[in-house]
């Protein structure tokens, strides 16, 4: 992982988005999932201005839910505007990809 | 400000996780926009901080970059509009600049100031909050007399420590107004919510045993959980005088509260002072951090029988003029005797004589000479003198002494054998009265030699006994507090057991007795009443206590033990010699 790239940034959010497309997740859940997909600097400090941004851009829907032992857990879900949001990011990201391989491809 | 939810969520974070919260809720707080929506989303964050501090994760790993997620947190919410502020006070003076260069003169005439209407306080903060001023620079504000400083917002926070009521002033400050000090000021009257604990000497009586067999140390005390509160107050009315020193800490050292003000006079904590019966004392503590630990007040209950702690001040009066039954001064103010801790005046034994009723008012007497005195505030007080042993002879009740109200009550018992002092022993059983809820008793013992004295507390609402030897005759001090029924007994403990080598059961009677043995043996107790106990106890130095229920025994070595029996039937034990050569 580099450090706190634009780029980076960018794509950890369309990841975050991904995860979130069908299943309610919280914020502990979600950093799991990002560290065991490879992105093992992923960390709460990361996660939660970005979870208040999308939230506040109209990305989400959210629950609350009470636990025993802890404050109330928040959970997270992809909005219908999300959706648009994730598709995009997929798009961009595609193309992204696909014109930087044919640039490495030709190279070589 | 953060919201109650937030608070307790701040709370439950520690250390490094605490201090970065804490950041970063007076960082949004200080720089951006929206009460109600900022607390909303700090929820969030802090739950997800206390989610990971739950899971066990460190602070570093959740927040690798504490400054980057600060600065990308503050981003999501609408900022304050200082630089929208500043540009235009910027272009407000180029104007004016301008328009001095040119020529053009501006008709400046003071604005009207009104003063402020309204003013609200928050105790859990100790924010003051007031209503805006149109054309208000700043305001001014004064806490009673004195000025805290100046403010552009319409809020302050104050740091000192609050009487239940005070006066706060806010002078509207612009345009060259009001510039006498606190002219134009709008004065309030503001009240201040404190956890209260309210009570007397029994609410609040606690004693803790320094060390086993020791003295006990007594003290009255308050704790107050600092959550959400700035300060807290005390309010004490005592039942009866007494000498005390204040004093405050918290679990950690003596830093939470900083000072203690009672009725807003502050009080020098650690200087022993005379609280005095039926006074209501109102202390006030300001806790140095909020949402910190519990913090305790209390005050110190010295020894009175303890040289460095002398708690009546020569000349100080004992009785009340109405009580005192001599008009010489001398019989009822303190003083400082010979060899003795504390002297009081001494009592003509003929105005005891007869079955008197004396009533003492605010006096402290252990007695001296007297064979006995109480100490009563205001109640009848009733003794018997013709029950005061004069005599001391084995397993007899030698008298009973009943009080009906709280104070001292000491008698003492003469040694009318120098040379078989070692033989008696005294027992005071205390126990107290169902009808009293609050009973407290002190049990002190003073010999009349010099030597060290022992200091026993009793805080039991059951029958107990307490066995102390004596040499050399004693004063032995009961302090009372409510109703109580004081029995003692005086044995003679001269009973000696011959033990010729073979096994030999004795019964020990009700009280107990002394064993003088030379050898080594143990001792098998055989208690046939489940709830009877046997206590043995090494005749001299440190008192250490073996309780013996059924078959059991005690190896002992060569001397005297004094086998105790709190009982009232005797029991047998069997000893054994185990070098029958002694």
């Amino acid at each position: 992982m580099t450090s706190d790239t634009q780029l980076n940034k960018g794509i950890l959010e369309g990841c975050v988005l991904r995860l979130v497309k069908t299943k309610y997740l919280c914020p502990a859940e979600i950093v799991d999932a990002m560290r065991t997909a490879g992105f093992a600097e992923f960390s709460e400090g990361t996660l939660y201005p970005m979870l208040l941004r999308l939230e506040k851009e109209g990305c989400f829907e959210t629950k609350r839910q009470a636990t025993r032992n802890s404050p109330p857990k928040k959970f997270y879900r992809l909005s219908e505007s999300g959706r648009a949001r994730l598709e995009q990011f997929y798009r961009l990201w595609s193309a992204t990809a696909q014109n930087v391989a044919k640039i490495f491809n030709d190279e070589e | 400000m953060l919201n109650r939810e937030n608070k307790k969520l701040l709370k439950s974070l520690q250390n490094d996780y605490k201090k970065f919260a804490k950041k970063l809720c007076s960082r949004t707080f200080s720089e951006c926009k929206g009460g109600k929506s900022l607390n909303e989303n700090l929820t969030d964050i802090l739950s997800m901080l206390a989610e990971a501090q739950a899971e066990g994760k460190s602070f570093s790993d959740a927040v690798p970059d504490p400054e980057a997620t600060i600065r990308e947190t503050l981003v999501c919410f609408p900022h304050k509009n200082t630089r929208l502020v500043i540009l235009l006070s910027a272009l407000f003076c180029a104007l004016v600049l301008i328009g001095s260069g040119i020529g053009i003169s501006v008709m400046y005439r003071p604005v009207y100031l009104e003063n402020v209407k309204s003013v609200y306080f928050d105790s859990e903060s100790g924010r003051i909050a007031w209503s805006a001023v149109k054309n208000a620079d700043a305001y001014e504000v004064y806490l009673d007399e004195k000025s805290l400083g100046t403010t552009e917002d319409n809020f302050w926070y104050v740091d000192e420590t609050l009487p239940q009521s005070f006066q706060v002033s806010i002078r509207v400050l612009g345009e060259g107004r009001y510039r006498a000090p606190r002219e134009g000021a709008s004065a309030f009257t503001l009240y201040a919510e404190y956890p209260t604990e309210e009570g007397g000497i029994a609410n609040f009586y606690t004693e803790t045993a320094q060390n086993p067999g020791a003295s006990m140390r007594s003290f009255l005390e308050a704790s107050f959980d600092t959550d959400d509160y700035r300060q807290a107050r005390w309010i004490l009315t005592p039942e009866y005088n007494f000498y005390g020193s204040l004093d405050t800490f918290d679990g950690l050292g003596h830093e939470s509260l900083q000072s203690l003000t009672a009725d807003g006079e502050v009080i020098p904590l650690s200087e022993p002072m005379l609280f005095e019966e039926g006074t209501r004392y109102v202390f006030t503590f300001k806790f140095v951090e909020q949402y910190g630990e519990t913090c305790y007040a209390r005050i110190d209950i010295p020894n009175i029988l303890e040289a460095e702690n002398y708690p009546i001040p020569r000349g100080n009066t004992l009785f009340g003029a109405d009580g005192a039954y001599t008009s010489d001064a001398r019989y009822f103010t303190a003083y400082e005797g010979n060899n003795e801790l504390i002297s009081f005046a001494s009592v003509d034994e003929a105005i005891f004589n007869a079955n008197t009723a004396l009533t003492y008012y605010d006096s402290f007497c252990p007695a001296f000479q007297p064979l006995i005195c109480i100490r009563n505030r205001g109640g009848e007080t009733r003794f018997s003198f013709r029950e005061i042993v004069t005599e001391i002879s084995p397993d007899t009740l030698q008298g009973e002494i009943t009080a009906e109200k709280s104070g001292y009550i000491s008698f003492t018992a003469p040694a009318l054998n120098v040379t078989s002092r070692y033989d008696y022993l005294i027992t005071l059983a205390v126990s107290a009265e169902t009808s009293s809820s609050a009973c407290l008793m002190h049990y002190s013992e003073n010999s009349f030699s010099s030597e060290p004295h022992d200091y026993l507390s009793l805080f039991e609402d059951r029958f107990r006994p307490v066995t102390e030897p004596f040499d050399e005759g004693g004063v032995f001090t009961l302090f009372v507090s409510g109703n109580a029924r004081i029995r003692y007994e005086i044995y003679d403990l001269s009973q000696s057991i011959a033990i010729d080598g073979s096994a030999t059961t004795i019964t020990i009677p009700a009280g107990g007795t002394k064993l003088d043995y030379d050898g080594v043996y143990t001792l098998y107790a055989t208690v046939y009443s489940p709830t009877s106990m046997l206590w043995l106890q090494e005749w001299q130095g440190v008192f250490g206590w073996a309780v013996y229920e059924h078959a059991n025994f005690f190896l002992v070595e060569f001397g005297s033990v004094f086998l105790y029996n709190p009982t009232e039937q005797p029991l047998e034990i069997r000893i054994t010699p185990l070098s029958p050569s002694g």
